[in-house]
């Protein structure tokens, strides 16, 4: 299907935080309780609409052990967007993000926008981090913040698409340089063919991806 | 085997005496929260999380690292241990099994990643040789790290098939492999911990195949591949002796 442009994510944060089951109700619209736990790195993929325009998000869901970490480090390049994600219910996962935050900011391109989020909302009654701590440590260290529950599905779509919006308007503003893939960002066959000056990239090469 | 067995009951026994508690609690929940996402579709493993099975599955596990603290417990393990212990049915005999084939496949586990460095390496010369213009184009997209491989290389294809053919498909590789039987007999401890110590659509493509390959075609191409292979140019090469050393003879 065209699309104008394609963002790539990665998603990061401990090991059964819940990444993988993110990405599978964003992209499938289900949550699956018995699932393979992710070795290395897995792919999915979405498109969604901003501003009227079709955005296609090609989104790269790590492992969250530190042995894979070498090549997790890897797919930071090359992504215009990264859902950190935490368990609300295991205070450790919250502690790690710090050393996750250092490690994204030291190997994405720094326009990267991130988004901070609190997984599995819906377990409140094993709440172990409050959602204003959260709050906090996304206003200090400038990052988008939202809970989500994979399982019920709240907030799911809007983390995805408020990151999206992010960057849109970073375009939109010029900060990010869109001829770069480096950055995560690729212009699309429906985008180069509204727009002539734009053609001469490689977006229209990503056929029948049959994501959605 | 019942000697073993007995050997293995010890040290199952001995968690306590081998770890640090904080070490125990952090490798117990890792394994806990591993096995509870390994095969949990297969009869063996499946239903309520007080299946016996996980529980085995868990002890082997947790037993393995504390026994060998130099590798400890990684991901990808389970997935190793999982079809041994559904084929062997008993946790002891499992176990000592278990530590057979991580004799052989410890390099995966290992921090360093130099083992998976030189079959990332051998895979790249493997496909340069087989499909030029698969690897031309995987070269044109940026993705000739071959990232996209690593669940392939690191559970030796496990995942890819469903869990009887991967059963299969497992004799076959581990049966193919040189001839390396223990002196003695298998060690089921380790030694001790050293005191200082652009994936594209295409990978996505693999994932959505997770245990759909049709094992009898692979097995067919592994075969002529292989026996194109014997003929070759490489196969002659000192980087073709390394490469061998890795490559599934399928008979």
């Amino acid at each position: 299907m065209a699309y104008a442009y394609l963002f790539k994510y990665i998603i990061i944060g401990d090991t059964g935080v819940g990444k993988s089951c993110l990405l599978l109700q964003f992209t499938d619209k289900r949550f699956q309780p018995v699932h393979d736990l992710t070795i290395g790195v897995e792919f999915g993929a979405r498109m969604i609409t901003i501003d009227g325009k079709q955005i296609k998000l090609q989104i790269w869901d790590t492992a969250g052990q530190e042995s894979f970490r070498s090549i997790t480090r890897s797919y930071y390049r090359g992504a215009a967007g990264a859902l950190l994600v935490y368990d609300i219910t295991r205070r450790d996962t919250f502690n790690h993000l710090t050393t996750w935050l250092e490690d994204a900011r030291q190997h994405s391109n720094s326009n990267m926008v991130i988004m901070l989020i609190g997984n599995k909302s819906d377990l409140e009654s094993r709440r172990e981090v409050k959602k204003e701590e959260g709050e906090a440590f996304a206003r200090e260290h400038g990052l988008i913040f939202m809970e989500t529950s994979a399982k019920t599905a709240s907030n799911v779509e809007e983390a995805f698409i408020n990151t999206a919006k992010e960057i849109y308007e970073k375009i939109q503003e010029g900060v990010f340089d869109i001829n770069n893939e480096a950055n995560g960002i690729k212009i699309g066959p429906q985008h180069a063919a509204s727009n002539a000056t734009l053609t001469g990239n490689q977006g229209g090469q990503q056929a029948g991806g049959g994501c959605c | 085997m019942k000697r073993k067995t007995r050997e293995y009951d010890q040290l199952k026994g001995q968690w306590a005496e081998r770890a640090s508690p904080e070490d125990l609690d952090f490798i117990r929940s890792n394994v806990l929260k591993d096995v509870l996402r390994t095969d949990r579709t297969h009869p063996y493993y499946a239903g309520s999380e007080d299946n016996p099975h996980l529980t085995a599955l868990h002890d082997l596990l947790t037993t393995y690292a504390v026994t060998h603290p130099q590798i400890s417990y990684c991901q990808g393990m389970s997935d190793i241990a999982s079809p041994i212990l559904a084929v062997m049915d008993n946790e002891a005999h499992a176990f000592i099994c278990f530590c057979g084939i991580m004799k052989r496949l410890e390099g995966n586990f290992q921090v360093d990643g130099e083992v998976m460095s030189l079959k990332f390496s051998h895979l790249k010369l493997l496909l340069q040789y087989s499909d030029p213009e698969f690897y031309a184009y995987l070269l044109s997209r940026g993705a000739d790290d071959f990232f996209f491989c690593y669940r392939w290389l690191l559970l030796e294809l496990k995942r890819e098939f469903a869990f009887e053919d991967a059963l299969r498909m497992l004799e076959i590789t581990w049966s193919s492999l040189p001839p390396d039987p223990p002196e003695k007999e298998v060690e089921l401890v380790g030694p001790p911990a050293r005191l200082s110590e652009s994936g594209q659509p295409l990978a996505m493509h693999f994932d959505r195949l997770v245990r759909r390959h049709n094992l009898a075609k692979v097995l067919h191409r592994a075969k002529a591949l292989f026996a194109d292979y014997l003929q070759s140019e490489v196969w002659d090469s000192e980087e073709g002796d390394e490469a061998a050393a890795e490559s599934p003879a399928v008979s």
